[in-house]
C-alpha cells in the first residue's frame, strides 16, 4: 500500500519570527500542554540535532502510538522524523518553518503514514486521511495559537518609529539608523545600511552580534537578525534608549508589543 | 454464464474479540494491535465484499455465486451509535445490491439492528433480505432430535430450557419443542413479554411450561439447554451445568464459555450451524470448525438463492413450527445436516 500524505500549512502575518516558532515547534515537551490530541510526548535520546521520541496521541477517540527518529536543522528551521516502531507500519514528516510574503512566515507540517493492515487500509482509506488531517490542523493550530496567544516584545505593524535617527557602526563602518523595531532576536531598520554578512552592530551604546544583515531595498528597510537572543535587561534598557527623546513614544510600554496575525 | 444463475450475499461481522483479532491476524500477520486501536479503525471502516465465491453449489447440478460483505462491528464497540450500525447494515446490503444479489442473509447482529425494516430496506435496494433465523432454528432443532436419538434420550422426556425464549429463533426453537418434550423451561430478560409470548402460543404448546428470568434456575433443571440470546457476553462457564446436559449454544457471540478440555460428561456444542456438502471457506476464521460448516442464518441465504420459493425469515415473532419444518426439508433436500462442534468437530 502506498503511503498517504496529509499536509497543513499555517501563514502567520504581521511579524511572527522564525525563531519563535521553532522554539515551539521543536519543543516536543511542551506538546502535550499545548495540543489537545498529543496525550504524551517522551524524549528517549536527544543529542545534537538527533533524537528519538515516543509519541502518543489520540486521533479522534483512536489511541496511536509510535516511535520516531528526529532530525533537527536550525539553520534551515525543520525538523524531519521517521517513525522506526508503532502502531502504523510507518509515520514519517516534517515541520518547516519559511519566511513568506512581506514579514510573516509560513509554518509547514507533512505527515506521510501507511497503516499497513491490506483490505482496512483501502476500505479506510479517505475516511483516515480526513481524521489524519483534522488532527496535524489541530497540531497546526496548537501552535499557532501559541504564537499568537504569547505577548512577544517584538515588532508591529504598522510599523511605528521608536527613535530619532541614531548613529551607530557596523564592522567599523558608520551607519545613521532608524530602528523600527527591536526584538530579543534582531531588529527591523530603515535606512539600508549596504553592509551585508555578520559583525558587530554597536547601538545605543551595546554590542549586539549579527548573525546576518537583510536588506529590502525596494522597501527601504532592513533587518538585523542577533546571533544570539538577548536578554530581557538588554532588550528593555536598548528600548529605552532608542525610545527616549524621539517625541512620539514616552515609555517603553508604548513601544506596543507584538502580536502576531493568522 | 446464465443469466438466471442466482448470487447470493453473506452479511456479518466478527462475532467476538478474538474471532475478530483473528481476522486482523489473517489480514496482517505478526503484528499484533491494540484492541483500543483496531476497533477504533474497525468502527470508521464502511462496510467492503470480504470475499467472492465462484460455482457454489449444494447439490452438484445447480451452480451459483456468494459474496461474503462484511460490516466492520463487534458487539464490544459500546460507544457506536445504533444509527450507524443500522447505516453500515445498509450501506452492507447496497454492496450485495449493486454485486447483483438476488438474497442477502443477515448474520448476528446485522439482523438484530434492522429487525421489523428487513422488507423495506430489501425493497428500497431490490433485493431479498432474510435474518435466516428459521434455518438456524431448524439446524437447532433438527440437532437436538438427532441427539436425543443418538443418546437414546427420547425428547419426551426431556426437560428443555431455552434461554433467550421471547426472541425470534427462541420462539421458534419453543413453538417446535413444546409438542415434543416433556416441560419447557423459558427465560427471557423480560419476564413479562415472555409471559405474553406464552400466553400467545398457549394452544400451540402441549408440553409443562415454566417461565423465568432466572436463567441459572432454569439450566439446573433442564437436561438440555439451549442458548438463543443477544447478550454479548459469557452467561455461564461449562462448569455451572449438570452432568449428561445436551448444551446448545446458537448465540452469537456464544454464551458459554470453555477454558481448557470440554467436559466429558457435557454434550456442549455450538448450534445453529449447518454442515454442507460443498466448502465455503471465508480463508479465516469466523468461528466455526470446518471450511464445511455454515452459519444456520448464513445457510438460508444460500437455500434462498438456490430455491426463490422460500420465505424469507422478516421480522420477530413469525417463525412458525410449520415454517422450521419446510426449512428442515430444504435442508434434508441438500443432505445439509446440523453441526457438532465444540472448537472440534466432537462427533466426527
Amino acid at each position: 500500500m502506498a503511503f498517504e500524505t496529509v499536509t497543513t500549512e499555517a501563514m502567520l502575518t504581521g511579524c511572527v519570527r522564525k525563531e519563535k516558532a521553532w522554539d515551539i515547534i521543536s519543543d516536543y515537551t511542551r506538546y502535550s500542554a499545548i495540543m489537545d490530541n498529543v496525550d504524551k510526548v517522551e524524549i528517549t535520546e536527544r543529542s545534537g540535532e538527533e533524537g528519538i521520541s515516543k509519541w502518543y496521541i489520540t486521533v479522534e477517540e483512536a489511541p496511536l502510538y509510535w516511535v520516531e527518529k528526529d532530525t533537527f536543522n536550525k539553520r534551515d528551521y525543520e525538523i524531519v522524523f521517521k517513525s522506526i516502531e508503532g502502531d502504523f507500519d510507518n509515520i514519517n514528516g516534517r515541520w518547516s518553518i519559511k519566511d513568506s510574503a512581506g514579514d510573516g512566515i509560513a509554518i509547514h507540517f507533512e505527515i506521510q503514514y501507511n497503516l499497513g493492515i491490506p483490505v482496512i487500509e483501502e476500505v479506510l482509506g479517505h475516511i483516515l486521511k480526513d481524521k489524519m488531517k483534522t488532527n496535524i490542523d489541530k497540531m497546526m493550530s496548537a501552535v499557532k495559537k501559541e504564537l499568537c496567544g504569547t505577548v512577544v516584545d517584538e515588532r508591529i505593524y504598522p510599523r511605528r518609529l521608536i527613535g530619532q535617527p541614531y548613529s551607530c557602526s557596523f564592522k567599523g563602518t558608520p551607519l545613521m539608523l532608524f530602528v523600527l523595531n527591536l526584538s530579543a532576536g534582531g531588529m527591523l531598520t530603515r535606512f539600508v545600511p549596504g553592509i551585508n554578512g555578520a559583525g558587530t552592530l554597536d547601538i545605543a551604546s551595546a554590542l549586539l552580534d549579527v548573525g546576518g544583515v537583510y536588506p529590502d531595498e525596494t522597501a527601504d528597510r532592513c533587518r538585523f537578525v542577533f546571533r544570539e537572543t538577548i536578554d530581557d535587561a538588554l532588550l528593555k534598557q536598548l528600548t529605552l534608549r532608542l525610545a527616549a527623546g524621539s517625541g512620539k513614544l514616552s515609555s517603553p510600554s508604548a513601544a506596543e508589543p507584538h502580536r502576531c496575525a493568522a | 454464464m446464465s443469466a438466471s444463475r442466482s448470487k447470493f450475499a453473506l452479511i456479518g461481522h466478527p462475532a467476538d474479540l478474538p474471532l475478530f483479532r483473528a481476522y486482523i491476524n489473517y489480514l496482517k500477520p505478526g503484528k499484533t494491535f491494540r484492541d483500543e486501536l483496531i476497533l477504533k479503525l474497525f468502527e470508521w471502516t464502511p462496510p467492503y465484499k470480504a470475499r467472492s465465491w465462484n460455482d457454489v453449489s449444494l447439490d452438484g447440478k445447480t451452480f451459483g455465486d456468494g459474496i461474503l460483505v462484511m460490516v466492520p462491528f463487534l458487539p464490544e464497540m459500546r460507544d457506536i451509535s445504533l444509527k450507524t450500525v443500522i447505516g453500515k447494515v445498509e450501506a452492507a446490503v447496497a454492496i450485495a445490491a449493486a454485486e447483483g444479489c438476488d438474497v442477502a442473509a443477515l448474520g448476528a447482529f446485522t439482523s438484530i439492528v434492522v429487525q421489523g425494516k428487513e422488507a423495506e430496506i430489501g425493497r428500497r435496494h431490490g433485493i431479498t433480505l432474510t435474518s435466516g433465523n428459521t434455518t438456524t432454528a431448524a439446524l437447532i432443532v433438527c440437532s437436538l432430535h438427532n441427539l436425543a436419538s443418538r443418546f437414546h434420550r427420547p425428547l419426551s422426556g426431556e426437560t428443555a430450557a431455552v434461554i433467550g425464549a421471547s426472541g425470534d429463533i427462541g420462539r421458534g426453537v419453543t413453538l417446535w419443542l413444546g409438542t415434543r418434550v416433556k416441560k419447557l423451561v423459558l427465560t427471557a430478560r423480560n419476564g413479562a413479554m415472555l409471559n405474553q409470548m406464552v400466553t400467545r402460543y398457549r394452544q400451540d404448546l402441549s408440553c409443562e411450561i415454566e417461565t423465568t428470568v432466572d436463567n441459572a434456575c432454569a439450566i439446573k433443571q433442564a437436561g438440555i439447554a439451549i442458548f438463543v440470546t443477544s447478550a454479548y457476553r459469557p452467561l455461564f462457564k461449562q462448569e455451572e451445568f449438570n452432568p449428561a446436559t445436551i448444551v446448545c449454544d446458537a448465540s452469537a457471540p456464544l454464551n458459554v464459555s470453555v477454558s481448557g478440555e470440554p467436559r466429558s460428561d457435557l454434550f456442549l456444542y455450538h448450534g445453529g450451524i449447518a454442515r454442507l456438502p460443498c466448502r465455503l471457506d471465508p480463508g479465516f476464521d469466523i468461528g466455526l470448525a470446518a471450511p464445511d460448516h455454515l452459519y444456520g442464518c448464513m445457510t438460508e441465504g444460500m437455500l434462498m438463492a438456490f430455491n426463490p420459493q422460500l420465505p424469507p425469515s422478516l421480522g420477530r415473532g413469525n417463525i412458525t413450527a410449520d415454517k422450521i419444518q419446510r426449512f428442515i426439508e430444504e435442508l434434508s433436500r441438500y443432505s445439509i445436516t446440523p453441526a457438532y462442534s465444540c472448537g472440534k468437530n466432537i462427533l466426527e
